[in-house]
Parts: structure tokens; C-alpha cells; sequence
């Protein structure tokens, strides 16, 4: 039985390896700029058997635009997953989405302080990532001063937080002049890797390969601390620290990804689920999983947000749209569950 | 292993004291029953004796050792204790949750391997519950759930296994399974520590027992010396009848019945009306 199970997890995995990689090569050759999938595998080939471009002007198109692009749209989306599943893990629900103690409405006043000190990018990408971690670390203080150390004094200082930080980004949003800095913290706000470049693709990069490979290795884990605290107590685990590390670990994907691509939704709440629904909720199965499928979803997602229209739509407007019909989908399937 | 509780004494952070000083030992191959009213402190007492709530006086010895100057990990290793009931979040397999008790005795970063699913399996076998092994914990009977965290703690292979109430939930017949399971379990050389507000079960089990009253005073001994009808009246503020019954050859406690309107009088609170 075991073994049954474990060749259906590689057999999923491999499946989803497989069309995260044909997509990939879709992903590079639509786009303004419409290539031929021979045509991209051909520059791919010279690029690494370090021949001369037979086409620069493709060669452009796929190195400096569209491969930090599709490389972030996968990092991002699996990031946010990834956390997505550890969140819910760790706090024993399944509603949980990565923003809980604050990340994502703190990064969205870090960016909105650095437009309005006149920031570019790389500025809005600091900002907006030490400010999530700023908000988590808030979170972590207020549940300090309770001096609780339980799921549900974090997670109500979350919500402390998190009203804190959207009300601070009112302000900021206020006093904002309305044709240039309002629209540009309006839009940050809706989500979109379009403009991200190779150097702030790598500066996450690190990030997302450390915690993830963290969260990887402690996965088994995860389903313990599921189990409850007093039950992760008496199987021997230090709870504080060990949920301290993966909350650390989740909140910096989570800042990371935000601040590359703005406030994205919908994608780490209802993943996590599609990820259960097709290994079920061992969190040594589910991660893996959950990357590859948050990476694939976010890919394809801004794939559509550049090649289905001729302007380009917001990354948080496709996920609301698509994830919610989808959710809801997830619930019908569930219904005995949710009953 | 031997444990020793050492005038082991409880008060949560706002003053309220559940027990002063409790001094008794938990012996291998024994089934000690903790025995009392609700809210006596029963399932504080094992949270102390697991290490879940710090004690706030006294001690706890490990064949001689200290437990407050241990790892949790330790403690883990020695004690295995099963809650009155799991709460499961996620759809697991049985065999998924039972696994885990393996934890203490693997590596931060390991993952169950064939040899951790073997003990699991062997857990599984032990307890009867093959046929639910691949089944999700949510949605197998509440009986059946407390079977599977005792499966668990089998895993987990402690010297000493703490049970809260685990007959609260069941019905009679998975009841004597259940304490028949336990006094198995002692046979097989375990610490078996039980908590229950049951005084029947004490005289099935024919053992160790501790009886805890509201006010945190513990009698600790064998329960044909000590458990007695003046001692559960008293302790349950109720007339409780202790017969022995020729037939089958034990004890048994019976209430002697309603007083009117349904309410249980004493016989002592009767005559001071009088």
C-alpha cells in the first residue's frame, strides 16, 4: 500500500515537472514579441553550447525579458504556496492564507513609503521586504507582551497588526499626489512581475532556495506541530522554537515574493488545497507538491495577464478571479469535509 | 523505569493552587488508576507528570534522575501520554498519525523510513486496527480515535504510559477493551498511569491506585486497602454503595439512587434537615 502511494506521489510530481517545463517553453515564446517554440529551443541551445545568436533580437526577448520574468512568476507563486501550506499547518487551519501576522500589509506600506520618498525599484523591493518582516516581528512582540505563546495570540496579533499596517498605508495613500505616487502604490498594490529585473530576481533567489529547502527538510515535522502543541510536546519537540523557525522560514518567502511582485491573493490559500487534494495532507508530500504546483498556476496566470489582451491586467485581479470560482470548486469536491 | 513524584505541587499564574504537595512512585508492569471527582486536577497532574505544565513545587525523578534538568526529548523517550481526545485539523491516514510517535527517537530532519512503518504497523497490529490503518483520523469513531492515539504512544515505545480518562468517550464494550488493553500492556512491563472518575474501574483493574480530592490531598496505595464506600461518598459528595459480589468475584461501587425531584442527597446532608 505504501509503496502504491509513493508511486503515485512520483508519478505526480514528475507530471508536474513535466508541464511546469512545456509551459515554461510556452511562456517564452508567447508574448508581444510571438516566437516559434523551435525558435526558443534553438536560442536556449546556443546560449548553453555558447555559440553565436543566429538572432539577437530573439535572443534579447528571451534572456533579458522573458526569462526573469517566467523565473520570477514561478518564484513568487511558489513561494507564496509554499508558505500558503506551513501557515496552515502550523496553525491547525486550512483558511489560513501567508499574510496572517501582517507580511503582506506591511510590504505594501514599505513600498508605499519608498514611491513616496521616490524610490525605484530596487527601493520599493528593500522597503517592502523589511517592512513585512517588520509587521511579522510586531506580531511576534505583541504575542510576547501577552506573554501567551499560543496559535490563537498569534494569530489575533496578526489581525492587530495587519489593521495597523492598512491603516498606516491609508495615510500614506492620503497624502499622496494623486496622478503619480497614488496610482503607483494603487497599482504595486494589485500585483504584477512585468517589470522585474535579473538582479531582483537573484536577490530573492537565496532566499527562496534556503527557507524552502528549511521547510523541506522539516516537513514531517509540520504534520506533528498540526497535531496540536501539547501533542508536539509530548513527542519531545521544542514548539516555540521549532514553530518560531518555520514561521521565520514562511514569513520570509512570503516578504520576499510580495516585494518582487506586490500583493498577490488568493494563490497560498487555495493551492495548498489543490496541493491536498492530490497527495492528501502528509506535508512531506504536499510541499514538494505545493511548489511545483503554486510556481505552475502563477506562470500561467501571468501568462495570460500578457498574452490574452492587449494591455496587460493585474496579477491580483487574475488570482481573485480564477482563484475564487476555483475555491469554491475545491469546497464542492469537499463538501463532506466542510459539512 | 521507576518514576517518583516528590511533593509535586500546581498553581497557574493567577494564584489558583490545584495540588500543594503529591508524593507517590509509578512502578513497572503496575496500573496505577488516578481517581477523583472533575475538576480535582487529575489531567493537570499527568501534564505535570509529561512535562506539558512546569510543576511549581517539587519534583519528578526518573530512576533517580531529575526531570526538570532533562530535554523534552528525554522525557518523550521515557513518557508517552494519551489525550483524552485528538483534534485532527487535516484528512491523515491512521497510519500517517501513528507513525509520528516515532518522533523522539528520530533526528530533526529525518523522515519515517520502512523501519519507522514497521514499528508503526506493528503498533497498528497490536492494537486491532489494521482494517482503518489507511483510513482518514476524522473520520473513524471516537472510540476507534482513541484506540489510534493509544497505538501512537505503542510507537513512541516509553517506559511509562499516561492515559487521560480513556474510557470517557466509549462505550461499555470498548470500555473493558480498552482497560483489558491496559492491564495487557502492564503485563508486558509498561508504567501504566490512568486517569478516571470511575470508581468501577479501579476494582475491574484490582491495582494501584491514587485518589486526588477537590482539594488537592492525595491517598496513594493498593486499591483493596484504600478505596472504600466512606472514602468515594465523601470524595464524590454522593452515597456510593461498595458490594461484593460473590458472582463475579470483585467489587463494584453502585449509587444507592435519586433523592426527589432527582437530586442526589447525602445521607448526612438528609439528617441535618431533619
Amino acid at each position: 500500500m505504501e509503496f502504491e502511494r509513493n508511486r503515485r506521489y512520483h508519478t505526480i510530481l514528475a507530471g508536474l515537472a513535466a508541464a511546469l517545463a512545456g509551459f515554461c517553453l510556452i511562456a517564452l515564446s508567447v508574448g508581444r514579441y510571438s516566437m516559434n517554440p523551435a525558435d526558443v529551443i534553438r536560442v536556449l541551445v546556443e546560449r548553453i553550447t555558447d555559440t553565436t545568436p543566429s538572432d539577437y533580437a530573439m535572443h534579447n526577448v528571451v534572456f533579458i525579458i522573458r526569462i526573469p520574468r517566467i523565473a520570477s512568476a514561478i518564484l513568487v507563486g511558489a513561494s507564496l504556496s509554499l508558505s500558503g501550506a506551513v501557515y496552515q499547518g502550523v496553525f491547525k487551519n486550512p483558511l489560513v492564507s501567508p499574510d496572517l501576522l501582517g507580511v503582506s500589509s506591511g510590504a505594501c506600506v514599505g513600498a508605499a513609503i519608498a514611491i513616496l520618498g521616490g524610490g525605484g525599484m530596487s527601493m520599493i523591493q528593500v522597503s517592502a521586504f523589511a517592512m513585512g518582516m517588520i509587521a511579522v516581528s510586531i506580531s511576534v512582540a505583541i504575542t510576547r507582551l501577552l506573554r501567551s505563546d499560543s496559535n490563537m495570540a498569534l494569530v489575533l496579533a496578526g489581525i492587530v497588526t495587519s489593521g495597523f499596517m492598512t491603516s498606516v498605508l491609508g495615510i500614506l495613500k492620503y497624502v499622496a499626489d494623486p496622478e503619480t505616487q497614488l496610482a503607483e502604490i494603487v497599482f504595486w498594490q494589485m500585483g504584477s512581475v512585468a517589470s522585474v529585473n535579473r538582479a531582483q530576481m537573484l536577490a530573492v533567489l537565496p532566499v527562496f532556495i534556503i527557507c524552502g529547502s528549511l521547510l523541506l527538510a522539516l516537513s514531517w515535522r509540520i504534520n506533528i506541530l498540526s497535531f496540536g502543541e501539547d501533542e508536539a510536546k509530548t513527542l519531545g519537540m521544542n514548539v516555540p522554537l521549532f514553530r518560531g523557525i518555520v514561521i521565520a522560514c514562511a514569513s520570509f518567502l512570503t516578504a520576499s515574493a510580495v516585494s518582487i511582485s506586490g500583493t498577490i491573493g488568493w494563490i497560498g490559500l487555495v493551492i495548498p488545497h489543490l496541493g491536498r487534494l492530490l497527495t492528501g495532507p502528509n506535508n512531506t508530500k504536499l510541499l514538494p507538491v505545493t511548489i511545483l504546483l503554486g510556481g505552475l498556476f502563477m506562470l500561467i496566470v501571468d501568462t495570460l495577464s500578457r498574452a490574452a489582451m492587449s494591455v496587460e491586467i493585474p496579477l491580483s485581479i487574475l488570482t481573485g478571479i480564477i482563484g475564487a470560482p476555483f475555491f469554491a470548486w475545491l469546497l464542492w469536491r469537499q463538501r463532506e469535509a466542510v459539512r | 523505569m521507576n518514576i517518583s513524584v516528590e511533593s509535586l505541587g500546581f498553581s497557574y499564574p493567577n494564584g489558583k493552587r490545584v495540588f500543594k504537595s503529591l508524593t507517590f512512585q509509578i512502578t513497572k508492569g503496575r496500573v496505577l488508576s488516578i481517581l477523583g471527582p472533575n475538576g480535582a486536577g487529575k489531567s493537570t497532574l499527568l501534564a505535570c507528570i509529561a512535562r506539558l505544565l512546569m510543576p511549581t513545587r517539587g519534583d519528578i525523578l526518573f530512576d533517580g534522575r531529575s526531570y526538570l534538568r532533562m530535554r523534552q526529548r528525554e522525557i518523550a523517550c521515557a513518557v508517552g501520554l494519551v489525550p483524552q481526545d485528538i483534534v485532527p485539523s487535516f484528512h491523515y491516514s491512521v497510519l500517517d498519525y501513528v507513525v509520528t510517535g516515532c518522533a523522539p527517537r528520530m533526528g530533526l530532519f529525518q523522515k519515517p523510513k520502512a523501519e519507522e512503518y514497521e514499528i508503526a504497523w506493528t503498533a497498528i497490529r497490536r492494537m486491532r486496527l489494521e482494517h482503518i490503518a489507511e483510513q482518514s483520523i476524522m473520520k473513524i469513531s471516537g472510540g476507534e480515535r482513541q484506540q489510534v492515539a493509544i497505538a501512537r504512544v505503542l510507537a513512541q515505545r516509553p517506559s511509562v504510559i499516561l492515559l487521560d480518562e480513556p474510557t470517557s468517550h466509549l462505550d461499555i464494550g470498548n470500555q473493558m477493551k480498552v482497560l483489558s488493553m491496559l492491564r495487557e500492556l502492564a503485563d508486558d512491563g509498561y508504567g501504566v498511569v490512568m486517569t478516571t472518575h470511575n470508581p468501577d474501574h479501579v476494582f475491574l483493574l484490582d491495582d494501584e491506585v491514587a485518589v486526588l480530592d477537590r482539594n488537592g490531598n492525595l491517598i496513594f496505595g493498593n486499591s483493596h486497602d484504600i478505596v472504600n464506600e466512606e472514602l468515594l461518598s465523601e470524595l464524590y459528595g454522593t452515597n456510593l454503595r461498595v458490594l461484593d459480589l460473590d458472582e463475579i468475584k470483585r467489587r463494584v461501587c453502585i449509587a444507592e439512587g435519586l433523592g426527589e425531584n432527582g437530586q442526589i442527597t447525602k445521607e448526612s446532608d438528609a439528617s441535618e434537615e431533619m
